[in-house]
C-alpha cells in the first residue's frame, strides 16, 4: 500500500492505494465515483476515460499510484457545484447523444477536453476526438451532433 | 497479481540502483498503455514491485534538437510527437505513424519508448524509426551504449535487458535534402486497432534521381524489416522508372521468405503489395512535383 495525494474533481485527496490498483479501480471503489465505467479492460473501449491533467487518459490503463500529485476530472465533476449541467452535458441531452449511457461519460469528458482547446472544433477533429471511446447504441451521428451544438452554445457564452 | 511495492525514482541513476538491486522482480512503467493489460492478464507473475519512471519526464521527456540530430526522450508521448513541429517539418514519417498508435487516451500515455522496448510485431513507430537510421541510448549502472535501430531489431530476444537497463534517449539524424516519407498502416478499425500491416517508404531525391530509399515493411513479420532488394531497386533510378508495383511484389517476396507462407497470406500478400504501391506512388509523386 502506498499514500497518495491527488486532486480529483477539484479537491484534494489523501488516500491509501495498492501497489498495483487501478485508477478506475480507485475512482469506482474508494470513493464511489461510478460514473467512469469500466468496459473492455484493455484501454480499447474508452469507457472509463478520465481527464488526467485536462487530458483524456484511460483509467484502466493508469495505476492509481501514478495519480499522485496529479489532477483528474471525472464525469462528476463536470457540472456546476449547484447542480447546473456543463453545456457539454446539456447539449448531449438536447441533441439525444445518449442511449445506454455506458459511454456517456467518457464521450461528454472527450468534448469537454476538445472544447476547453477550441471552441471551433471540426468535423474531422470532433470525430478524432471521441474516435478512443465506443458506441454501441449511437452510431455516432448524435454525439457529433451534440458536440458541434455545445461548442455553438459555448461560444456565445464566452461572447 | 504479486506486485507488492510501487516506487517513483526521483533521477535515471536512482532507477538504474534499484533496478540492479530488484533485476527481474521489477517491473519499469512509464504509460503503462501495453504494460497495465498484461499485468492484468499474469504476464507479470514473477514481478514483485512497480518502478515507475513518469517523475523522470523532465529528463527522459524532452524532444531535443542538437545540430544535425534530433533526441526524443523516451518518455516522451505519441501525442507530442504528432505536435512537435521538429517533428513534423523534419521526420513527418514519424509524425504520421504516432498519430495511427490506438487511440487519442492511448496516445495521450503512451511513450515512444514504450513502443520501442515492448516491441510488438505491430509497433506502429519502429517503422519508421527504422527507415530513419534512429539509434537507441541504453543505460545500466557504470555505462550506456547505444545501438542502431537495425542491430537492436536483428538481436532478437536478447535485444534488450530489461532486469538491467532503461533506454534513455533516441537519437534520429535530420536530414538536409530533398527527402520524403510516408507511413500507411492497415488495421481492422481506424481507432484503437493494432496494425495489421504498416509499410514506410522514405527517399532522397537529387536531379530528379533517387540517391536514398528506405523500404520497410512493419507487423507482417514477427517485427518491422527494411525490404533490402527493394531498396536497391529504387536507388539511382529517376523517379519515373520506378515501378511501384515492383517495390509491392519485393516487400510481399521478403515477407513470405522470412516467415514462410501463411494461410492469412491469401490477403495480406496482395493488401501490403497496394500499399506499398500506394506509399511509393505518393512519395514519388510529391518528389516529382518539387
Amino acid at each position: 500500500m502506498m499514500d497518495i495525494r491527488c486532486e480529483i474533481n477539484g479537491r484534494v485527496h489523501d488516500l491509501t492505494v495498492g501497489a498495483s490498483e487501478r485508477l478506475v479501480d480507485m475512482l469506482r471503489d474508494r470513493l464511489g465515483l461510478a460514473g467512469t465505467k469500466e468496459g473492455c479492460g484493455i484501454g480499447e473501449c474508452g469507457a472509463c476515460t478520465v481527464l488526467l491533467d485536462g487530458t483524456p487518459v484511460a483509467s484502466c490503463l493508469v495505476l492509481a499510484a501514478q495519480a499522485d500529485g496529479h489532477r483528474i476530472l471525472t464525469i462528476e465533476g463536470l457540472a456546476a457545484p449547484d447542480g447546473t449541467l456543463h453545456p457539454v452535458q446539456q447539449a448531449f441531452i438536447d441533441a439525444g447523444a445518449i442511449q445506454c449511457g455506458f459511454c456517456t461519460p467518457a464521450m461528454v469528458l472527450c468534448a469537454y477536453a476538445l472544447l476547453s482547446n477550441t471552441l471551433e472544433p471540426s468535423e474531422r477533429e470532433i470525430r478524432t476526438a471521441i474516435s478512443g471511446t465506443l458506441c454501441r447504441c449511437t452510431g455516432y451521428v448524435q454525439i457529433i451532433e451534440a458536440i458541434e451544438l455545445a461548442a455553438q452554445r459555448m461560444r456565445q457564452y464566452s461572447q | 497479481m504479486a506486485i507488492q511495492r510501487f516506487m517513483q525514482v526521483g533521477s535515471l541513476d536512482d532507477a538504474l540502483q534499484e533496478l540492479s538491486v530488484h533485476k527481474e522482480q521489477a517491473l519499469l512503467i512509464a504509460g503503462g498503455t501495453d504494460v497495465m493489460p498484461a499485468l492484468r492478464s499474469g504476464l507479470y507473475a514473477q514481478k514483485q514491485m512497480v518502478i515507475d519512471l513518469s517523475p523522470l519526464a523532465g529528463k527522459l521527456g524532452n524532444i531535443r534538437h542538437e545540430e544535425d540530430m534530433l533526441h526524443i526522450g523516451p518518455l516522451v508521448t505519441h501525442s507530442r510527437i504528432m505536435e512537435d513541429p521538429v517533428i513534423r517539418e523534419f521526420l513527418p514519417i514519424l509524425a504520421q505513424a504516432s498519430a495511427h498508435v490506438g487511440s487519442p487516451q492511448i496516445r495521450n500515455r503512451g511513450t515512444i519508448g514504450g513502443n520501442i522496448i515492448t516491441l510488438a510485431a505491430c509497433a506502429d513507430t519502429v517503422v519508421p524509426l527504422l527507415a530513419l537510421d534512429a539509434q537507441l541510448v541504453f543505460a545500466r549502472v557504470g555505462g550506456v551504449r547505444c545501438v542502431p535501430m537495425a542491430s537492436y531489431l536483428d538481436e532478437g530476444e536478447t535485444r534488450f535487458d530489461a532486469s538491467n537497463e532503461i533506454l534513455t534517449d533516441i537519437m534520429i539524424p535530420l536530414p538536409n535534402s530533398n527527402r520524403q516519407g510516408m507511413f500507411l498502416k492497415i488495421a481492422r478499425r481506424q481507432a484503437a486497432a493494432k496494425s495489421r500491416m504498416s509499410v514506410a517508404v522514405l527517399t532522397t531525391i537529387a536531379g530528379h534521381r533517387i540517391t536514398d530509399a528506405r523500404v520497410v515493411v512493419g507487423a507482417l513479420m514477427p517485427w518491422p524489416r527494411r525490404v533490402g532488394e527493394a531498396e536497391r531497386y529504387m536507388m539511382g533510378k529517376a523517379i519515373g522508372e520506378v515501378d511501384p508495383m515492383k517495390v509491392g511484389a519485393l516487400a510481399a517476396e521478403l515477407a513470405i521468405t522470412v516467415t514462410g507462407q501463411r494461410r492469412s497470406f491469401a490477403y495480406k500478400i496482395p493488401v501490403v503489395q497496394e500499399l506499398m504501391r500506394r506509399a511509393v506512388t505518393r512519395v514519388l509523386g510529391t518528389q516529382g512535383e518539387a
